[in-house]
């Protein structure tokens, strides 16, 4: 009240000192003639009626001269700060004229607008700024490759053949290499193997890595590996170390050396990617004599000024064999050059773009949608603004107003749509795979350029609504509107028509995102009707590392696994263990021809077939049928194995495989002694199978293994549980193997059921957010479409009368508005069908045994779309056939 | 000019107002008082609402500021004070007192209407 007081003083001080003046005459007239207690009830009740009517005049409440005309809101001229305000004022109060369609209005403008924000959020850390670097566009990555085109793969770089690299500096300014690899992090009640990445010491400098506290490395550091420094990330600390203020000071023991900690980095730097904990320093010039240490970098390079990603791609082919000789290599591995930006596949990349199209056809819909709402108030109120024209509001006047409507519609949708914003990226980081949310080295969210994102739609969005009404309101038709009266209008018939066009686009657009869901949909459905080869109910992975002090004999290692085994199988929960690699993740393999025995001498081309290394129990514990045949039993020879459906009808087509002999290029020979089921690959599309073959334990030793081997590991070893019920926690399962040996380290506990589902994440993500843009997309083009034809048979009303009372029947006229509705549905959907058939084709790498002009998938959309239109159109035209002509013809 | 019948029904609150400043100028203070003395306290407006209604009036140019009066009377209440220069005077505009006049025969009218029907006039006297 104080500061209302104050401010009509500073105001209107000539107007306050008068009402004081008043008030205190007042209150000696009421003192003199009624004593005090009168004075200071005058003096409170004079103060609060001048609050009050203050109040009141702010709503346009306040006193009136004339009982006959509501009082005119004096308007501030132009150019004072004032007139804004008021205009404002003025347009918040005519769009709360008409809540509803306000509400609708902002509610669907929140939608598009936050939808579109968070599709750009992802879309923009995962694709068009992945790497959050200085210079990213000067950074590539090299890969060697063999030149020899007997195996295709994609390597690393040894240390002579970075140095190598290194020289070249008319190509690079730096080569810095890194090199991921699990370390064993021992503290005083335990172990555990935690991701760590060894890094020239270059590399987090070029990287523009800076330190929460302490430092990054620096060249030099790393030296022959002595010196044992480390560099963790907040995380680790937080976890670890539980935020010991006296980080810089400790050391840390990692595979049994100690490392003194320097720096601390920030959670958000992620290379590379984001689930490493510790990076150790190492240079290639002078790399450490130790065997434990990697010589296969993954080399980051910054372009030397003036060369382009296409002359160094050129230049790194050219020198790659030489170099590679060079530096002690075969001379038959080449390299070859990436830009940084591609770190997600192919796939990845096509789902997202094609994401980014279906939101902006959302979009679309909902401008196109609200562009309809808008103009149907402005056609309502044309009326009220040609009486306004009449009286002297100019143009500008009318269009200003309409525009500042809008803009106050845009500003209310943007602050909604950020709340959906972050809701959606909340949900969609929940259900995103990990790999493709640590294939960013950006994270997802909210960042400055996703509200400037929103921002600039925001605008765009009401620009593209706005328009076509501001354009009504603006437009010269005052006179005649007011001449032809309420009835109807060339303004509203142009409006009607254009509403009507609105409508058919709304259509189409929804025909398209209907489209690419129904694809999706038929794709996923597929996809998850193939079988998997095995049961991954309950089905749990978990990693043992066996330390090589006391496990270096295999004796050793095997009845600690027979113990563990026995251990496991004590919880009530679970219901079957083994140990064993489960594929297709984590296997041996075993190149060479294939050699069968009843065709000795006739190879088949060179393969690498995946091997796996069975115990009893194996296949029941892991759900894989055996369809012929048996479990190799101890009592089997030496060289029984299980092999898998596809090998055996690949080497015996048309017979049984079972009790036939091979051998896989100079290996013992085999012979089968059971068939089982193929282990679907855990990518989404299971293209390019490979055939499994198993080994009782202990006699694959022809086998590569592909896991790294560790100096201060013996053995690596899967443990396969099959649990029931409530299911074990990972540190339940921790704890009953450490029950049997506490030094064992046990890793990563992994639900195979949920690594299937993640093989699937991406299309059923895909399909997920089409599925949510279609039905959004359909059901602002019903609503568009109820909206268009209950407006035209409420300005038709009354030449629906006279044709019922020139005997036209009912039932006529309703056939007359549901076929206008289905007209333009079917107009929507021509249109939709043709920009479908030529936009789909863009997803026909995400689509899994589904053509992209899939006819099923086209004539269901064309049905939904139908029928959602003949329920949209039913109301209006029920409405229309309830005209009762007499009625109606009284009224006017 | 504008018609004066444009304003009509006129707010009973500033058919009084223009009343009061009828046959002398006055401040606010003064149009209280006459209001409240002539209808012997049946009407009493506050301050908060007087002031707003005569910027009203004064905008719609039906009362207009007067100069202070030369001599202008002593405080009423304070007669040793010089009348306090924070209050202004404000007088009927030819406007105003048309459009006083169009409301008073319009009142008249209706009440003369009452009267033929016999809703008052037989009492009247009474009454008055």
């Amino acid at each position: 009240m104080t500061r209302f007081l104050l401010g009509l003083w500073r105001r209107q001080p000539d107007r306050a000192g008068e009402i004081a003046t008043t008030i205190a005459d007042l209150c000696r007239a009421a003192h003199r003639e009624r004593g005090i207690a009168a004075a200071v009830f005058t003096f409170i009740a004079e103060w609060l009626d001048v609050i009050r009517v203050w109040l009141l005049e702010r709503i346009g409440q306040g006193p009136r001269v004339s009982m006959g005309r509501a009082p005119r809101l004096t308007r501030p001229p132009r150019r004072s700060p004032m007139r804004l305000l008021f205009d404002v004022r003025q347009a918040m109060r005519s769009l709360l004229a008409s809540p509803s369609t306000t509400i609708l209005t902002v509610l669907t403008l929140a939608l598009g607008i936050g939808i579109n924000t968070a599709v750009f959020s992802i879309v923009d850390s995962l694709l068009v700024r992945p790497v959050p670097y200085p210079e990213q566009e000067r950074l590539v990555s090299l890969w060697t490759y063999s030149t020899s085109g007997k195996f295709q793969w994609r390597g690393g770089f040894t240390s002579p053949l970075t140095v190598e690299w290194r020289a070249q500096s008319d190509l690079f300014d730096r080569v810095e290499g890194s090199q991921d690899r699990s370390v064993i992090y021992e503290y005083e009640s335990g172990a555990e193997l935690v991701n760590a990445t060894t890094v020239t010491p270059g590399l987090l400098p070029m990287l523009g890595a800076s330190p929460r506290t302490g430092r990054v490395f620096v060249e030099g550091d790393g030296r022959d590996g002595t010196d044992r420094l480390a560099v963790i990330r907040s995380r680790f600390w937080a976890q670890q170390l539980h935020s010991a203020p006296d980080v810089l000071e400790r050391e840390i023991l990692l595979d049994g050396e100690r490392y003194r900690i320097i720096g601390v980095l920030p959670d958000d730097f992620r290379y590379p990617d984001e689930r490493q904990d510790i990076w150790i320093p190492l240079d290639p010039a002078q790399p450490p004599s130790t065997a434990e240490q990697p010589s296969s970098f993954v080399l980051l390079a910054r372009l030397a000024r003036g060369v382009s990603n296409q002359q160094a791609a050129e230049r790194v082919k050219a020198r790659g064999e030489a170099l590679n000789a060079k530096a002690g290599g075969d001379g038959k591995t080449s390299a070859s050059v990436m830009p940084v930006s591609s770190l997600i596949d192919e796939k990845t990349e096509r789902s997202l773009l094609v994401l980014a199209g279906a939101v902006t056809f959302l979009l679309l819909i909902v401008c196109a949608n609200v562009a309809s709402l808008t103009l149907s108030r402005a056609v309502a109120r044309v009326r009220d603004r040609a009486v306004r024209a009449a009286l002297g509001a100019s143009r500008a006047d009318l269009v200003r107003e309409a525009l500042l409507e809008h803009a106050l519609l845009g500003v209310a949708g943007a602050s909604l749509g950020l709340v959906v914003a972050s809701v959606a990226i909340g949900a969609v980081t929940a259900v995103l795979p990990e790999a493709m949310a640590a294939s960013s080295l950006n994270r997802i969210d909210l960042d400055l350029r996703a509200l400037a994102f929103l921002g600039g739609v925001s605008v765009i969005t009401v620009f593209v609504f706005g328009l076509p009404s501001a354009l009504l309101a603006g437009s010269g038709q005052v006179s005649g509107i007011l001449q032809i009266g309420s009835r109807s209008s060339s303004g509203s018939v142009a409006a009607r028509r254009f509403r009507a066009g609105l409508v058919v686009a709304e259509v189409a657009l929804s025909i398209v995102l209907l489209a690419g869901a129904a694809l999706m949909t038929r794709s996923l459905m597929k996809l998850e009707a193939i079988d998997i080869g095995l049961n991954p109910d309950g089905l749990l992975t978990m990693q043992l590392a066996l330390p090589a002090p006391g496990y270096a004999d295999a004796a050793v290692r095997e009845d600690f696994i027979a113990r563990v085994v026995e251990r496991l199988r004590t919880h009530p929960n679970v219901s079957g263990v083994t140990a064993g690699a489960l594929p297709p993740r984590e296997h041996m393999i075993n190149v060479g021809p294939v050699e069968v025995g009843d065709r000795p001498g006739q190879k088949s081309k060179s393969a690498a077939v995946p091997v796996f290394e069975i115990r009893a129990g194996y296949f029941a514990t892991a759900g894989i049928r055996l369809v012929e045949g048996r479990e190799p039993a101890p009592e089997d020879p030496a060289g029984a194995a299980v092999v898998s459906e596809g090998f055996a009808a690949r080497h015996w087509p048309g017979q049984s495989a079972v009790g036939r002999r091979f051998r896989i290029g100079k290996g013992p020979w085999r012979s089968v002694v059971g068939i089982a089921t193929e282990v679907r690959g855990r990518s989404e599309a299971p293209d390019s199978r490979e055939f499994e073959i198993y080994y009782p334990r202990g006699q694959a030793s022809d086998a590569y293994t592909s896991t790294m081997p560790m100096a201060r590991i013996a053995e690596y070893q899967t443990i396969l549980l099959r649990t029931s019920g409530g299911g074990v926690s990972p540190e339940e399962l921790g704890r009953l193997v450490h029950d049997v040996d506490p030094r064992v380290i046990a890793g990563r506990t992994s639900s195979v059921e949920r690594e299937f589902a993640d093989a699937i994440a991406r299309p059923r993500i895909v399909f997920l957010m089409m599925a949510i843009f279609a039905g959004f997309g359909l059901i602002l083009a019903a609503a568009g479409l109820y909206g268009v034809l209950s407006h035209l048979v409420a300005q038709r009303t009354r030449e629906i009368g006279i044709r019922l009372a020139l005997g036209a029947t009912p039932r006529t006229i309703g056939r007359v508005v549901f076929g206008n509705g289905l007209g333009l549905a079917a107009a929507g959907t021509a249109l939709g069908l043709a920009a479908a058939l030529a936009l789909v084709k863009t997803m026909q790498s995400l689509l899994y045994e589904v053509e992209p002009a899939d006819a099923a998938s086209f004539t269901a959309v064309c049905v939904i779309v139908l029928l959602t239109a003949a329920l949209a159109a039913w109301r209006p035209a029920g409405r229309a056939m309830r005209v009762d002509p007499v009625t109606l013809l009284r009224d006017e | 000019m504008t018609d004066p019948r444009s304003f009509l029904p006129l707010t009973p609150i500033a058919f009084q107002v223009l009343l009061a400043l009828v046959d002398s100028d006055r401040h606010g203070y003064g149009v209280i008082r006459e209001v409240e003395s002539r209808t012997s306290g049946r009407i009493r407006i506050r301050t908060g609402t007087l002031y707003t209604l005569l910027q009203r009036l004064l905008s719609e140019s039906l009362v207009e500021q007067a100069p202070v009066p030369d001599g202008a009377e002593p405080d009423p209440m304070d007669p040793r004070r010089k009348d306090d220069p924070r209050r202004r005077y404000y007088r009927l505009t030819p406007l105003g007192r048309s459009v006083l006049r169009a409301e008073a025969m319009r009142l008249e009218s209706l009440v003369s209407d009452a009267r033929r029907k016999r809703v008052i006039g037989g009492e009247s006297k009474v009454t008055s």
